[in-house]
């Protein structure tokens, strides 16, 4: 369940649910002048917290880390596949929105992005 | 003289899955948690499955032990009747962790984590009446060298009896799993590293073992060739016959795991392969029996698919099989994945019980999945009931018994019993 290096340019520590140590990969792309965070899911490299359980609290210790504002980010969640015989699902891309950065309650909001939005938005460096 | 402490120790019961034989197996985690109490504790338990928690026992502290998502709101029922009492209660145990802000909400403390050396400050903070709300040991694994052996002097033997029969122990030689399988959230609780126990402790503990037949509950046995040898190498001279979730495909290591005593093995079939077929007959070849486990629902699954498994598992010769519906435990990957994308329609965790579709599949309707989980058992089971099957598994581990000299009869004084209520006996039929 080792996850392709192509889906992040790091590693990032954070502190995941109950405080427990965690790891995700991270991706931070400018696109015209608004920067995408993309979190990636480890699996087995993840000692903690998974970053979909994780949720906002991860994107604010990578804002944090990284004098980001949370409210003016793109904010991506990857799980890769990891070619494995028992995984059982596909490889997605979700763009996810917090309530409570858009002065809101409730639960986030994921949105499964398309093949040509990954391509687009993740992928072209043009 | 030190003053001692009585502690209600309780599990909870919860609704069996209707049409499967139930059989009471002696709970684990209460009795591993109950061994990392300091010595000043002492410990009255109660399995609610076996017998009915008396809410006036005159105890100093309650503490409640949840292994199963679907113990969690008779816990908290209990802890109110116990609170209602003026009594303090602490929750631990798995489904604690996996459940623990709601439980929060319901006790005076829960304990998080591994208990092992950190009872002394829960019943240190007890005994100053200062408990903490929450006490987190997430992600900090204790030594394993800790774990001793569990307190099983705790049980009341006779409420694990059927008809005379004895059930099984359970043990673990090992905590962690380096796996992190869709539907499982071990991962998360017990760490992602194999962590074995010393095996000085863990012959210390087996021999300690009256009962002859154990359930090793390790996550999977597979997790280290050179461990699992040397584990089966320490067990072949103690005679135990046991029961163990999967065991590495080698014919080395299952010619040990034989000698060691392997009755039988939980096993996962998740398709139709000849890898399937193959492991299975492995398995047989070494007489080492197997129990299928089978998960349905699947966004893989069309239903095609799942009727396809369910007929494949007649060919293969399966001693026993088990059905289980797919069912989004918190933190697992199941449930991100299905939570995400807004398919988990039922929130109640006394339907978590792997039996009910709490979710909406991907290729059939809920109904139709339900459908299909109930055909599973009927049709495996159709030629030759569960509990006909399991006496065919009973009588191989008697035969072997008794070549080797461990056979223990029936207890006589229980054969009207089973799991402590009076049995109607139809003598020459059962």
């Amino acid at each position: 369940m080792e996850v392709q290096k192509k889906h992040f340019d790091e590693i990032f520590e954070f502190k995941g649910k109950w405080d427990v140590p965690s790891k995700c990969g991270l991706r931070i792309l400018d696109r015209n002048g608004r920067k995408v965070v993309i979190v990636t899911e480890l699996y087995n490299d993840n000692p903690g917290s998974s970053v979909t359980y994780a949720g906002e609290t991860l994107l604010n210790q990578i804002c944090a880390a990284r004098g980001l504002d949370p409210g003016k980010v793109i904010y991506i969640e990857c799980n890769p596949d990891t070619k494995s015989r028992l995984s059982f699902f596909q490889e997605e891309y979700y763009l996810v929105k917090f309530p409570e950065n858009e002065g809101k309650q409730g639960h986030p909001d994921y949105r499964k992005l398309e093949d040509n939005e990954i391509r687009d938005l993740i992928f072209n460096d043009n | 003289m030190t003053q001692k402490i009585r502690m209600k120790l309780i599990y909870p019961r919860w609704e069996k899955l209707q049409g499967q034989t139930t059989f009471n197996l002696p709970p684990h985690g209460p009795v591993v948690f109950a061994a990392a109490l300091p010595e000043r504790v002492e410990v009255s338990f109660t399995d609610e499955n076996v017998e009915a928690v008396d809410f006036e026992e005159s105890c100093d502290l309650v503490a409640i032990s949840m292994m199963l998502s679907t113990q969690v709101k008779r816990g908290w029922t209990i802890a109110a009747e116990f609170r209602k009492r003026g009594k303090k209660v602490i929750f631990g145990g798995i489904s604690t962790m996996l459940h623990a802000e709601e439980t929060m909400e319901h006790g005076d403390a829960v304990f998080l984590g591994e208990a092992e050396g950190r009872m002394e400050e829960l019943i240190g903070d007890w005994e100053k009446n200062q408990l903490k709300k929450v006490y987190n040991y997430m992600g900090q694994l204790p030594p394993i060298e800790l774990v001793g052996p569990a307190r099983r002097d705790l049980y009341k033997k006779e409420l694990y009896n059927h008809k005379g029969v004895q059930m099984v122990d359970l043990f673990h030689a090992s905590r962690g799993c380096r796996f992190n399988c869709y539907p499982c959230a071990v991962s998360y609780l017990g760490g992602r590293h194999f962590r074995p126990r010393p095996f000085d402790k863990v012959v210390e503990e087996l021999a300690g073992i009256e009962n002859n037949r154990l359930f090793i509950v390790d996550n999977s046995l597979a997790q280290n060739k050179e461990w699992e040898i040397q584990l089966f190498k320490e067990m072949i001279p103690m005679k135990k016959k046991w029961i163990s979730h999967t065991i590495e495909d080698d014919p080395k290591i299952l010619d040990l795991a034989a000698q060691a005593g392997a009755w039988y093995v939980y096993q996962a079939v998740f398709d139709t392969s000849d890898y399937i077929k193959e492991r299975i007959r492995r398995y047989h070849d070494y007489g080492i029996g197997v129990e299928g486990t089978i998960l349905l629902g699947l966004d893989n699954q069309s239903e095609d698919d799942m009727r396809r498994l369910i007929d494949f598992l007649l060919e293969i010769d399966l001693d026993l099989a088990e059905f289980t519906i797919l069912t989004p435990f918190p933190h697992t990957k199941a449930f991100d994945d299905l939570m995400r994308k807004g398919r988990i329609v039922d929130y109640d965790w006394d339907h978590y019980n792997a039996g009910q579709v709490v979710y909406k599949p991907a290729q059939v309707t809920p109904e139709k999945l339900q459908e299909l989980y109930e055909y599973a058992w009927s049709s495996f089971y159709r030629e030759e009931s569960q509990e006909l099957k399991m006496t065919k598994l009973f009588t191989r581990v008697m035969k072997r018994e008794m070549e080797d000299g461990t056979w223990v009869p029936r207890d006589r004084k229980l054969m009207n019993k089973s799991f402590g209520k009076e049995v109607k006996r139809n003598i020459g039929n059962n």
